[in-house]
């Protein structure tokens, strides 16, 4: 059976005893996009992959996929897969003993595809798991996801905790699965460096609330950092003067820096009316981007970001 | 990395996951219920292995033993053997054991969002898992039985197979019962401790409850029957795995041949259980993984339940302090000490059941509301007693409202007819509905003045109390049990009107069952099962005739009977004993048919017994005199000092044994020289003195029966021998030795 795979979050809400994890979330993920759900430890990504995948209940609220909901609904789990952050598997199970656990459970499932993929990575089939690395697990784990056929993947923190290698692996074998089947994909991490190469979109949440959804095209379109530099003295309203919506903008002698919220044509254009000596538009990197974006709704996400970056970093040692 | 190759598994493998087609029903799935099968496999395949050995050592072991020794009897294969090792391992270790493996992965944060994530419903994880788990037990339990049916079939000899049938049966709803508590103990507790301890609780509290409610209301009112004779749901075997596990306490049976009425109850609240599973187990949110329960309040339930449990021995003394209240006046002020100690205990265990549980000491933190239902269960246990005890009291029938009446009036009918009935016939006068309204009359009379002195605590200081009954009314559709004291008046007019207006009971309390109902018979001399049977069918035959309700040695000539039967016969879930059956000279035509059976396996003479006897690995005959006359001096002797045995050695075939009192050798010489000559072929008369010739050949032991000459000069020189001895011991003391002597 297959049907649209667009998914739906209405007004989620999610309580554990007395705290609130969830709180009113609403957006959609768009059918055959790769979505990337971003934010600190505590911030509900992996809640809300749990209420996705069906594993939780929420508190209130609604998710649907295609327009049916998937608490309980067996028929709409057959075409979605979920890796977790912890990954489980059968006690004292090998490769081939798990994928005899998934076949006899998803209808779709192809073994022949899995001991494909096992051969691709060279992962043993006839030894124990528990024996693996947790690159090696996590290998074994988009491999039985990836056999499933899945029309949804949902994929809880699946790099963090990998090395450079393990973790191309992964991520190659993600992209060409969901690029032929044209699947809808949901990660999460903590990295928004991860996130950029492979995500359309993304989502940024925080204490339980969405703070911002954007496309990544046009999240780095968005903003531009634009050096400028004059032969004569001037000052943020000589700049501003010309039409330019300035977002940032520090300036150190007769050469300033500017973040703009203008498209590149136009500031250039606006700009050349100053006769520049020099106008250069640089790239902003996604967490430049989100700095500036949060600034303008309020947020002062530095310490935030720090904490991301920080979190990042210990991963990427860890797996070292 | 290095490559393994496809092997030849692995294509199989891949083929069968190939061909399984998983079902998308709600409520099972087949692709769980065979993952349990292989999850479970190692228990389930330990647990079929020693089934298998339990079979062989116990079953066919015995069956081969009886095979080879010609005679089977009727129960040579019943489950009594091995009723203990099979129920307390399928339920007590087996079916729990699988029952926590399967669903151990609820225990993690992983396994548990592993599971639900699955496209299985909750439902169809609880059902198929709980089914893979039966599956083992039920695969167990066929091979421990596949002997007994081969047995059976093949009619190689005699199984008692109603009752294999029944215990497996009754295995498999305690089962049922087991899995379905762990089912609610999984769902609501989220550490193998808490699953533990719900199941304990589950299992046993309910009943727990009920009992000890029942016990302290009969012992305080003390006009409630006795709780082991009380019926329907009060009783404790109604529930089969209680019955079992109540039974060492004497509060419960541990019988092969429950009820139905158990059977179907038990099966009922499994089904109520597994329903309550259901719910819970579908409620049960994933992220309780690793806590100590699915919720604040289930933590709180539990641990205030696990609190209970200590708290009822408390609840206890505080009832038998009112209890001393009532009829001294006063109370011992250490009940007031003990109570306050045993509830502090009790709320020590309420706290270290939520630390251990939640594996925290900060869990001990905010008890209150765990604290307010311990509290709450105590007000209500208590309410309910006193409710319970009120409703005891407040019963007042009038005599015609009594539809009828049953009681156990087998002492009173034995006292009316001068008879003693046997223990089917007491039953069956259990059963019997009486309609009488001038009992019915005494009844609610006795039972007046009964409340009354319950509740001043005298009854059993009012002398009108002096006879006791276990009287069940039938008032509309109701049944009412109460024991009831009737004063010595109103015992006689009941007696009077047994006696005199209902025939029915004295045909009752002469009534016999029928030998085939028996699950177990036996005759002291005759092994053959038919035999055995129909002496069986013959004494019941001849002492109706004779208008007789047992059969006793007080009116035969002899001190021992020939011959005594007894039965075992399973009624309405209970066992009957029905022993000391004996065949005497006073039940003719069953000791000529006795007789006869012994005449079939006489050897024709005394040398070919001793022939035989000497094909035999050892030989050994004894000889003893059944002496007819009770009031001889020589059976008074024997009556004082037991049984007198000689043994013949008649070559160096046979041991003997020496009396230091009695000159054997000469006498049994004289016996056995009798016996060549005269008493060979004697055929015995009943009445008169018989001679006993019990050896032993093949394995087996016979008893051959012969007419002694009482005037023959062996028997002469024995009774003198005898009498002499008599006088000697009146100077001495006898110490009496049985030795061996080669």
């Amino acid at each position: 059976m297959t049907g649209s795979n667009e998914i739906a979050i209405k007004n989620i809400t999610k309580r554990f005893e007395a705290d609130e994890v969830l709180s009113d979330l609403t957006f959609t993920v768009p059918e055959g996009s790769i979505f990337g759900l971003v934010g600190v430890n505590g911030a509900g990504k992996s809640t809300l992959l749990r209420i996705i995948a069906g594993v939780y209940r929420q508190t209130a609220g609604e998710v649907t996929i295609g327009g049916e909901r998937v608490y309980e609904n067996t028929a709409l789990k057959q075409r979605l897969a979920f890796i977790p952050d912890e990954l489980y598997f059968l006690p004292g199970a090998n490769l081939m003993r798990m994928i005899q656990h998934y076949a006899a459970i998803y209808d779709r499932f192809d073994p022949d595809e899995a001991v494909r993929l096992a051969n691709v990575l060279e992962l043993p089939r006839f030894k124990s798991i528990s024996q693996f690395s947790k690159g090696m697990k996590r290998q074994c784990a988009t491999i039985l996801a990836i056999a499933a056929n899945p029309d949804i993947l949902l994929f809880d923190e699946t790099f963090d905790g990998l090395d450079p290698i393990a973790r191309g692996a992964v991520k190659r074998l993600l992209t060409e699965s969901i690029v032929s089947k044209k699947a809808t994909a949901v990660i999460t991490s903590h990295s928004l460096r991860e996130l950029e190469d492979t995500c359309d979109s993304l989502a940024f949440l925080h204490r339980g609330g969405l703070v911002m959804q954007s496309d990544i095209s046009n999240l780095k379109t968005s903003l531009l950092k634009v050096q400028v530099a004059l032969s004569d003295t001037f000052t943020r309203e000589t700049i501003e003067n010309t039409g330019i919506s300035i977002l940032s903008y520090s300036q150190v002698g007769r050469v300033a820096n500017i973040i703009a919220t203008d498209g590149r044509e136009r500031i250039e254009a606006l700009l050349s009316e100053l006769d520049p000596i020099i106008l250069e538009t640089l790239p902003l990197s996604l967490e430049e981007v989100f700095t500036y974006e949060m600034k303008q709704r309020g947020y002062n996400f530095d310490d935030i970001l720090g904490e991301i970056a920080d979190s990042n970093e210990a991963a990427e040692k860890e797996a070292i | 990395m290095s490559k393994d190759k496809l092997t030849a598994q692995t294509e199989k493998t891949l083929l069968a996951a190939k061909k399984f087609s998983p079902s998308n029903k709600s409520f099972f799935s087949k692709g769980i219920y065979f993952e349990g099968l292989r999850q479970g496999k190692v228990v389930g395949f330990i647990y079929a292995g020693i089934m298998a050995l339990l079979s062989i050592v116990i079953v066919f072991g015995s069956a081969v033993v009886q095979v080879l020794s010609e005679d089977l009897m009727l129960t040579s294969l019943s489950p009594e053997d091995g009723l203990g090792i099979v129920t307390y391992m399928s339920f007590f270790l087996i079916i729990p054991a699988l029952m926590f493996l399967l669903f151990h992965f609820l225990s993690t944060r992983k396994g548990s969002d592993h599971f639900y994530s699955l496209p299985v419903t909750r439902s169809a994880i609880l059902v198929s898992y709980t089914l893979s788990a039966f599956t083992w037990v039920v695969i167990g339990l066929l091979v421990f039985l596949l002997p007994i049916l081969a047995i059976n079939i093949f009619a190689v000899g005699s199984v008692y197979l109603a009752g294999w049938l029944a215990l497996m049966a009754s295995v498999i709803v305690a089962c049922m019962l087991t899995a379905a508590a762990m089912l609610i103990a999984v769902s609501v507790a989220s550490n193998l401790f808490g699953q533990v301890a719900v199941t304990l609780l589950v299992l046993f509290l309910p009943r727990v409850l009920i009992t000890f409610g029942y016990f302290l209301a009969a012992g305080y009112t003390e006009i409630l029957f006795p709780l082991y004779n009380s019926s329907g749901f009060l009783n404790p075997s109604t529930n089969i795995l209680t019955g079992i596990v109540f039974a060492p306490f004497g509060l419960g049976v541990f019988t092969i041949m429950p009820r139905l009425s158990s059977v179907l109850y038990t099966i009922g609240l499994s089904a109520v259980y597994f329903a309550i599973a259901l719910v819970l187990f579908r409620r049960r949110p994933s992220e309780a993984a690793e806590e100590p329960a699915s919720s604040g309040l289930a933590q709180n339930i539990i641990s205030a339940l696990v609190a209970f449990v200590v708290a009822l021995i408390p609840i206890v003394l505080l009832i038998e302090l009112a209890t001393e209240k009532r009829n001294h006046g006063s109370y011992d002020v250490g009940f007031i000490i003990a109570i306050a100690a045993l509830y502090g205990l009790s709320l020590i265990v309420f706290f270290a059941y939520r630390a251990i549980s939640a594996k925290s000491l900060s869990a001990v933190r905010r008890p209150w509301s765990g604290l307010a239902i311990f509290l709450a269960l105590n007000i209500a246990f208590l309410g309910i007693w006193s409710l319970a005890v009120s409703a005891t009291y407040g019963f007042n029938p009038t005599a015609q409202s009594i539809t009828y009446f049953k009681a156990d009036i087998g002492r009173t009918v034995n006292q009316a007819f001068g008879i003693q009935s046997n223990q089917y016939a007491e039953y069956l006068l259990s059963q019997y509905e009486i309609e009488d309204e001038v009992i019915d009359e005494q009844i609610v009379t006795a039972l007046r003045r009964n409340v009354q002195d319950s509740k001043e605590g005298t009854i059993y200081e009012n002398p009108q109390n002096s006879n006791g009954l276990q009287v069940t009314m039938k008032i509309g559709a109701r049944t009412v049990n109460r024991k009831v004291l009737f004063s010595d008046e109103e015992y006689a007019i009941i007696i009077d009107r047994l006696k005199n207006n209902h025939p029915k009971i004295l045909e009752l309390a002469r009534s016999f069952p029928e030998p085939e109902e028996a699950s177990h018979i036996q005759s002291n001399i005759i092994t053959n099962e038919k035999e055995v049977l129909e002496l069986a069918r013959s004494l019941f035959a001849e002492l109706q005739e004779q208008g007789r309700s047992s059969s006793s040695s007080v009116n035969s000539v002899y001190v021992e009977p020939l011959d005594s039967l007894w039965l075992t016969i399973p009624l309405n879930g209970m066992t009957y004993w029905m022993s000391d059956l004996f065949i005497n000279e006073t039940t003719p035509k069953t000791a000529e048919l006795l007789l006869s059976y012994l005449e079939k396996r006489n050897p024709g003479s005394l040398d070919e017994l001793i022939l035989k006897l000497e094909a035999s690995k050892y030989g050994r005959m004894a000889m003893y005199p059944i002496i007819a006359g009770r009031d001889n001096e020589l059976t008074q002797h024997m009556e004082k000092y037991g049984t007198d045995w000689i043994t013949a050695e008649l070559g160096t075939y046979y041991e003997s044994r020496d009396y230091e009192y009695l000159s054997s050798d000469y006498m049994t010489s004289e016996l056995a020289l009798e016996l060549a000559r005269e008493n060979w072929g004697r055929v015995p008369e009943l009445g008169k003195s018989i001679l006993s010739v019990n050896y032993e050949a093949d394995g087996k032991n016979v008893v051959l029966l012969f007419g002694l000459d009482e005037n023959g000069a062996a028997f002469r020189k024995y009774k003198q021998a005898v009498l002499e001895w008599r006088e000697q011991e009146a100077q001495q003391r006898i110490d009496v030795e049985y030795g061996y002597y080669g």
